[in-house]
């Protein structure tokens, strides 16, 4: 019986190919985004899953709650209603302030028309090495893109970079690189802030802007959005500048719901 | 070992979804050695980029990540596994 011998001639030729192949299409990607019917339909099938996902991490807690003695129940419950008590004096006078601030905007009719939709968390930001999180709301509830996102009351953290019919995937201002206009405490200064990741932030101002530890870091112009708060600062002896490391006062890793700005506008600056 | 593949498929699937990236990548790693010709991973990379990739200044906007790093892991794990097993 005789057997054909197999032939390496057309190895290479197949080789090259292959290669050639793996080259065009890396050329490709770096080019193409990823197709927005691709996204919703992996949104789509997802989201009950995340959703089913929250229900067992609520669940979980509410049995570990109760797996708790009464006893550690009566101290905890202490310790926050104290703890409510003294924030419930620390905000009196910062209602007063934001009354005081809508009434002295509305006599210069400069009144800040913005409806802002909740929505759901629905993926933290360590699901990838975007550092973007998935919201449940999107062109259904008026989200766009380029909507800013808030946590808590008035704490800026990102905006809408993909939106979808009922999702939308959220990037951080802290995403490491990610370049925007900062307005450093009360000293009226703008600066170009950058995203460190995880919620931390720098900016460089000059050597002699008086600025401490705890001073706030507000988005420009006369929106009172807040970004963090001044943790850090840095002066390098023979440097004109000084380098302020600012962080946001809420842990984006525990976030659960946002609030989404409707047309907000924060000028965001593309990263060389 | 159809069924340990296709339970590590169903593995590989939840960890997308809920687990942070690094704990998805160790596991393709180890599928990559432990499967012939896993071509699945490209999958999931791809599931990843789709699902949470944004053009920010991440990766400087390149918005394909993990389907390229797991391409060039599928082929060289299984360029080392071919040698090894040689």
């Amino acid at each position: 019986m005789n057997y054909h011998l197999k032939s390496s001639v057309h190895r290479p030729r197949r080789r090259f190919r292959f290669v050639l192949l793996f080259v065009v299409a890396v050329v490709a990607f770096v080019f193409v985004a990823p197709p927005a019917f691709l996204t919703r339909l992996a949104h789509t099938g997802a989201m009950p899953l995340w959703r089913a996902g929250d229900s067992v991490r609520d669940l979980g807690a509410a049995v570990s709650a109760v797996s708790l003695s009464k006893q550690e129940l009566l101290q905890r419950n202490q310790a926050l209603e104290e703890q409510l008590q003294s924030m419930q004096l620390a905000v009196l006078d910062r209602n007063l302030l934001r009354e005081e601030n809508r009434e002295l905007k509305e006599m210069l009719r400069r009144v800040d028309e913005e409806e802002v939709v909740l929505a759901r968390v629905l993926t933290k930001p360590n699901r990838s090495v975007y550092d973007t999180l998935i919201i449940d709301a999107g062109t259904e509830h008026g989200v766009v893109v380029g909507d800013h996102v808030l946590a808590g009351d008035r704490v800026v953290i990102g905006e809408v970079a993909r939106v979808f019919g009922k999702s939308a995937v959220v990037s951080l201002f802290s995403s490491p690189g990610q370049q925007f206009d900062v307005e450093v405490g009360t000293t009226g200064i703008s600066e170009t802030a950058e995203g460190r990741g995880g919620g931390n932030f720098a900016v460089n101002v000059p050597r002699d802007v008086a600025v401490t530890v705890g001073d706030t870091i507000v988005a420009p112009g006369i929106s009172d959005e807040i970004f963090g708060t001044v943790e850090e600062l840095y002066v390098e002896p023979a440097s004109s500048f000084k380098t302020i490391l600012f962080k946001s006062p809420v842990n984006i890793f525990e976030l659960r719901f946002v609030g989404v700005v409707i047309h907000g506008s924060i000028e965001i600056i593309e990263a060389e | 070992m159809p069924h340990r593949r296709l339970f590590a498929n169903i593995f590989l699937i939840l960890s997308v979804l809920y687990f942070p990236w690094w704990v998805t990548t160790a596991f393709v790693v180890v599928c990559l050695f432990l499967f012939t010709g896993m071509y699945e991973v490209v999958f999931y990379g791809l599931l990843i980029d789709v699902l949470y990739g944004a053009h920010n200044s991440v990766g400087e906007g390149f918005v394909w990540v993990f389907t390229l790093s797991y391409l060039v892991a599928l082929v060289f794990i299984s360029y080392i596994r071919k040698s090894i097993l040689m």
